[in-house]
């Protein structure tokens, strides 16, 4: 392992490197703060553009704006009352009160302090769970591979969809339907391909990607009414923001954990670790008075949803590299990257390059230093950054999104996927369809198909292995619970054994 | 979605369970120009995914009229077909923004050069939102192109389209 961290470093320390991590960083804060434009996809974006550098230099640009883009929200959460991204959607809660009585300084050292903790300490998980799991994803067959997809699909589709599980569910079938497209991964039969050969070369996720995420926001720019005020910055002590940070050590290890945990679960992202840390905080506070004053600027509040949020990069990296299921769609994304850069996540990474873990590790804890340095540096500039007119930003945004679909593959047809997908999700987001499953969907679709019809084929038919196998069996179980207490029906059954009684 | 709301789930629901149905369809078509079992066949997953389809459409449906009814729901469709889409000016600003961009994406970048292409498109643009005035519009969009061609193209060696 020192092996592998020192060549690491080795590898990050070349000025090339350096550059690429401070200007990718800065590009992620500045995106991550700019509302519309989300760390997936800079990510996206950024795959495809970096596509042509060397691979090291590619893999600090993605981790680094990643790592940008998710901490670069808070600064609008906090001074505009619009989160940058939907990562920092809890932080304008205590955020943009914090702002308006003043305190906006205070306010931005402790979010990007958090997130330097978040981001950092989800590091050493990284580094620490990947091993592991990567040691239990080995013991997975066809039919563990086929229920982990269905997991992912089913748990992802009821956190993301805002109390609306089925709408989440559909959401993941029509990803993993978009998945079908093209030869199907054990007879080559072409599906869903119409005589057309650019389709039955499958569908590319990148582009998928930038017009589902990038797309609707694109669209808003044709409905823009209102002109935003941005607040104004404030001085602080930092003697005071350290002294806070102390007294929430407990806060940001929970707030870790949690996020990181919410990391893992395939699909589900930034946002929820955010929400449900910002909740155990709340939930934990025991002092009435100070339980009352979340929502008001209340600085624990703060402070959890920011650690929640950015220690889910570290939790989403998990799966991507031990078992090539993406914890988010910015996930989603790396892991799309680092197979085009020529590397295979999954459970025979730890054997066959584990130094891609090392070089990830070593490069998200540089990035969440150089973002921290960053951020405080250049927040006095935020509200500079925050007036760009979106009337300006949107249409070079267009132009970008175009070249990042289009380098991927140098090809046409990825471009009109773009434009199509776009349309797709802009209208899953006005039907209020969320799109992780969706994209879930795409990602784990050839998984799924190849690994059940193995499944099958091995046992003859039968689906009793897929119930009856230790880890394959505990997934179906926590898929049919998830399914039917989603569904009501326990609670109908509890609602039901009361009024016999 | 509020109760109001609830046809908006009702047109998803047989939007969806007409795909879900041609999905399912498609899935027993393959598997009958395949020689092979089903459950190895090309169609089978096809085929589950669109049957899951067609179900959870029927759940989405029954639960938007499960309150509301289908004569009210109609009713609803056809006053928000009317209000909100054939005489919205959003509605009309969403449409002209996606042709737009359909446009500039698939059938500018197919004759044009790149940088040709997001020159109009950027003018264009800047002239429609009024985003600046025409001398500030003009400034940024050439620079912002020959940025973009610069760094890709000539920088990092990316072929634009």
């Amino acid at each position: 392992m020192a092996a592998y961290v020192i060549q690491a470093w080795t590898l990050l320390l070349t000025p090339i490197n350096i550059l690429a991590l401070v200007v990718a960083t800065f590009t992620g804060l500045v995106v991550g703060m700019l509302p519309g434009l989300t760390s997936t996809m800079a990510v996206a974006l950024l795959t495809g553009l970096s596509f042509g550098l060397p691979t090291e230099t590619a893999l600090v640009i993605l981790i680094a704006v990643y790592v940008g883009a998710v901490s670069g929200g808070c600064q609008s959460a906090i001074l505009l009352n619009i989160p940058g991204t939907p990562a920092s959607a809890a932080t304008a809660l205590d955020g943009f009160p914090l702002g308006r009585a003043g305190k906006g300084g205070l306010a931005i050292f402790l979010a990007t302090s958090a997130s330097f903790c978040g981001t950092f300490l989800s590091m050493i998980l990284l580094m620490f769970l990947t091993p592991l799991l990567s040691k239990l994803a080995l013991k997975f067959g066809t039919y563990e591979y086929f229920m982990l997809a269905l997991f992912g699909i089913v748990i992802c589709g009821s956190i993301t969809s805002n109390g609306h599980p089925l709408r989440g569910w559909i959401s993941g079938i029509l990803g993993l339907m978009v998945a079908m497209i093209g030869l199907d991964p054990i007879a080559s039969y072409p599906r869903f391909a119409f005589g057309n050969a650019s389709l039955r070369g499958g569908i590319q996720l990148i582009p998928v990607m930038i017009g589902l995420f990038g797309f609707p926001e694109l669209l808003n720019m044709f409905n823009l009414d209102s002109e935003q005020k941005v607040g104004q910055m404030s001085g602080f002590q930092i003697k005071e923001g350290i002294g806070i940070l102390l007294k929430n050590k407990f806060n940001i290890l929970r707030s870790t954990l949690i996020g990181a945990g919410v990391g893992i679960i395939p699909g589900v992202g930034e946002d929820i670790g955010g929400w449900l840390s910002y909740w155990a905080e709340k939930s934990a506070t025991k002092d009435k008075a100070e339980k009352a004053t979340f929502g008001k600027g209340n600085v624990n509040g703060l402070i959890s949803c920011e650690t929640g949020n950015n220690s889910c990069i570290g939790g989403a990296l998990i799966p991507v590299l031990s078992l090539a299921v993406p914890g988010s769609t910015s996930a989603a994304v790396l892991l799309a990257a680092f197979q085009l850069h020529g590397y295979r996540p999954g459970p025979m990474l730890m054997s066959e390059t584990p130094e891609l873990l090392y070089k990830l590790c070593i490069y998200m804890g540089a990035a969440s230093f150089v973002m921290w340095a960053l951020a405080l540096l250049i927040s006095r500039f935020t509200v500079r950054v925050l007036s760009v007119k979106r009337e300006i930003l949107m249409p070079i945004i267009l132009g970008l999104c175009v070249v990042g679909s289009y380098v991927v593959r140098y090809y046409m047809f990825d471009v009109t996927c773009m434009f199509v997908f776009g349309i797709v999700g802009h209208l899953l987001s006005k039907m209020k369809f969320p799109a992780a499953p969706f994209m879930l969907g795409i990602v784990l679709g050839t998984m799924a198909d190849s690994n059940l019809r193995r499944a099958l084929t091995l046992s003859k038919g039968s689906y009793l292995p897929f119930f009856t196998r230790p880890i394959s069996g505990a997934f179906a179980i926590v898929v049919i619970i998830l399914v039917l207490s989603q569904l009501g029906v326990f609670k109908r059954f509890s609602k039901k054994t009361d009024e016999e009684e | 979605m509020d109760k109001d709301k609830k046809f908006l789930d009702f047109i998803a629901s047989v939007i969806l369970l007409a795909l879900g149905s041609y999905v399912f369809g498609y899935g027993i078509f393959v598997f009958t120009r395949q020689n092979t079992k089903f459950t190895t066949s090309a169609g089978f997953l096809p085929a589950i995914l669109g049957g899951g389809l067609i179900v959870c459409s029927l759940m989405l449906m029954y639960s938007s009229l499960q309150e509301v009814g289908l004569k009210k729901t109609l009713g609803q469709i056809k006053v928000w077909w009317s209000r909100d889409i054939i005489h919205s000016r959003q509605t009309h600003n969403t449409v002209f923004g996606i042709l737009l961009m359909g446009v500039y994406s698939c059938v500018m970048m197919s004759f044009l050069p790149y940088w040709l292409a997001t020159l109009i498109m950027l003018l264009f643009l800047f002239w429609y939102l009024h985003a600046a005035g025409p001398v500030k519009s003009v400034l940024i969009a050439v620079l912002t192109v020959v940025a973009i061609v610069g760094v890709f193209q000539y920088a990092f060696h990316v072929r634009l389209p």
